[in-house]
């Protein structure tokens, strides 16, 4: 399903037809193919220049793999990944000019640093790694520009990750992602692992530096708030595949997938004091083995019809200004479905 | 229930659980850390209070205290800490353990890491409950989980968290049906949709049964969609009760409001989030009010002198100037 808003030359992410299998060990059946999990299974996608594209899903939904994908940590099983025109390489193969074009962010900053190290060590390695700075009095002025930017002082330079808060660690990570300058930060899961109060510091931090940089984002999120924030638009993502893209406005106030307008109603919301979700989703996302036919979501969706079984809906536009793959389209878009976009305050 | 949520102290229903002046110390490389200062709450029979904080407010080092579970070397103190009319401090050992479990229930974080990855799911339920088969089948069928008694002779790690979860909902509230339910953040680990079905369920039981709920969470939306009555700790301390209503339209403490306000539901699309200034590290250390060095309204006083809890219409608060608010 493609997210084509942006022309094709200009886009600095693109996924075309992305198709990622994992093979599953000890699971063979006599006779029948190789069983896989179809993590990603026909994802196409482009992102313009300082865009920033939101993947929404629950877990198991394929996102992160996706984020793998665009940074070179998995090799597609087909299709194609592209980042700024060039093909995206395996970080197994040596390519400065690759790596520094994108970055990652991941959700545990703990995990993410070396925590033998000083943050100074942290921030400088890729300057060194790509010469980008001639000697160690750049590096150290960098290192100081960097911490700048995400937010910290200086003095941070001498610290090592345990001395310092999960936050602060996670705008380390930020830091260190920025120092080769990349096109692209694939942010997966950036505030999953944070407090209310310092998730908030870092969904400001994110939005100044893409003003600021002119970066393009892919951000990987459960979160649909942080989505809302962050997000031009929206993909939401089930089982492998998208089934709704939109502009961010028009996913969040005009959902048309019976799946989006599960999700957001399943979100918790403090507007709704005393209220539980009406209709909650039934069962939990099946396994991405064996995954249905038809329209992957007619397991749980309760508008399912026998059609919906068997044919794959392909994406068209909705009312609502999405694009969306559901075969019930226009029996659903009878259902009005607006949630309020709150304005005020 | 409901009208006795909407009095800051529960008169009206029975009461279940009275902690006043709870105080856990845990020994650490650098000297005693106060991880619960001065905590003093009820909970009514059939009530589901919210515990709300960031992580290290000692939301769960309470729930912990409740249970008589924490690692040796802490240090619990209360004036009071009764339960159904037992005194929980002066309670041997033996005595707990006929508690736990049986009038008292936990349902844990990580469904995932409570149950032990080497042993059938089966064993563990029939350890766990000491009921039989059948029995264990019509619980399971009960939470929604009928289709999984077939395989009960998997391993934890082949069923999903939220499967898991409702097994072990199953077995804390259901297979004794406690007085009381300790909830440590249990939807944390899981998606959203699936977080709504099992809290769901957790209420359905509640009204089905009458059990009281304890339910610790970071998330303020999930403890407005479920709470009668919610305290917020920040540092170690409540700082606010409040019934859930009262709490989101009229917050008195400043940090309640902040921590409202840097939700990012609370915002429009686009809009900067507002964030809380500074950290609460070493606010146990500080003379006065632990949240003086992060809060706008803070004077001399407020950093002087630990402001006491205060009644001021429905909610209980520690300001100084909650009066002020707005």
């Amino acid at each position: 399903m493609s997210a084509t808003t942006t022309p094709v030359a200009a886009a600095t992410v693109e996924l075309q037809e992305l198709v990622k299998h994992f093979p599953v060990k000890g699971r063979r059946r006599r006779g029948g193919p190789a069983p896989v999990v179809h993590a990603v299974d026909g994802v196409s996608l482009q992102v313009g220049p300082g865009e920033s594209l939101a993947i929404v899903g629950e877990s198991g939904c394929g996102k992160s793999t996706v984020a793998k994908v665009l940074v070179g940590l998995l090799e597609p099983t087909s299709g194609l990944a592209r980042v700024a025109g060039h093909d995206v390489r395996p970080v197994t193969v040596r390519d400065p000019a690759a790596r520094r074009r994108v970055q990652l962010v991941s959700q545990s900053p703990w995990s993410a640093l070396n925590r033998a190290k000083t943050i100074r060590h942290i921030v400088t390695q890729p300057l060194q790694v790509h010469g980008l700075a001639p000697d160690r009095a750049a590096r150290e002025a960098r290192a100081v520009e960097l911490l700048r930017l995400v937010g910290l002082p200086a003095e941070y330079l001498d610290r090592r990750p345990r001395d310092i808060s999960g936050g602060e660690l996670q705008r380390v990570t930020i830091a260190r992602a920025l120092a080769g300058e990349p096109q692209v930060l694939v942010l997966d899961e950036p505030t999953a692992s944070l407090d209310v109060s310092v998730k908030a510091i870092l969904v400001n931090l994110l939005a100044d530096l893409r003003a600021e940089l002119g970066l393009s984002y892919v951000l990987i999120t459960h979160e649909l708030d942080i989505a809302r924030h962050l997000a031009d638009r929206v993909a939401v993502m089930y089982l492998g595949k998208f089934v709704e893209v939109g502009a961010a406005a028009d996913v969040f106030s005009h959902p048309a997938h019976p799946y989006t307008r599960s999700l957001l109603a399943a979100a918790p919301s403090e507007l709704r004091i005393g209220e539980l979700p009406q209709a909650p989703l039934v069962g939990e996302v099946p396994s991405a083995v064996d995954v249905p036919s038809g329209c992957r979501f007619h397991t749980r969706c309760p508008f399912a019809t026998a059609q919906c079984r068997e044919q794959v809906p392909e994406p068209q536009p909705a009312p609502g200004g999405t694009t969306v793959s559901c075969l019930r389209l226009d029996a659903l878009a009878a259902t009005n479905w607006t949630i309020e976009e709150k304005t005020d305050d | 229930m409901a009208a006795a949520a909407a009095t800051g102290a529960p008169g009206a229903a029975e009461e279940l659980l009275r902690v006043e002046g709870l105080h856990v110390t845990y020994p650490t490389a650098a000297g005693p850390l106060p991880a619960v200062r001065d905590v003093s709450f009820t909970v009514a029979r059939g009530e589901v209070l919210g515990l709300v904080g960031e992580s290290g407010s000692g939301k769960s080092t309470v729930l912990t205290a409740l249970m008589r579970m924490l690692p040796r070397g802490a240090e619990t103190r209360a004036d009071v800490l009764r339960f159904a009319g037992q005194d929980l401090s002066r309670m041997n050992e033996r005595a707990v353990r006929q508690l736990r479990g049986r009038r008292i229930g936990l349902v844990p974080q990580r469904p995932m890491t409570s149950l032990s990855p080497v042993t059938p799911v089966r064993a563990q339920l029939r350890r766990l409950t000491g009921l039989d088969d059948n029995r264990i089948d019509e619980l399971l069928t009960s939470v929604g989980l009928a289709g999984v008694t077939s395989r009960l002779n998997d391993y934890p790690f082949q069923f999903s968290g939220g499967q898991l979860q409702r097994m072990l909902i199953a077995v804390a509230v259901l297979a004794r049906e406690p007085e009381l339910v300790l909830a440590d953040e249990p939807t944390t680990t899981l998606d959203a949709t699936v977080q709504a079905q099992i809290l769901r369920l957790l209420v359905d039981l509640k009204d089905r049964l009458g059990n009281s709920v304890v339910f610790v969470s970071h998330d303020l939306a999930v403890v407005a969609q479920i709470c009668d009555r919610v305290g917020v700790m920040y540092g170690g301390q409540l700082v606010e009760l409040a019934p859930t209503a009262e709490l989101f339209a009229r917050p008195r403490h400043p940090y309640t409001q902040a921590l409202l306000n840097a939700m990012p539901a609370r915002h429009a699309r686009g809009e900067r989030l507002r964030a809380i200034p500074g950290t609460v590290s070493g606010s146990h250390r500080l003379p006065g009010c632990g949240f003086a060095p992060r809060c706008e309204r803070a004077d001399e006083l407020c950093h002087r002198v630990v402001p006491e809890p205060r009644v001021l219409s429905l909610s209980v608060a520690r300001c100084h100037h909650m009066e002020e608010a707005e």
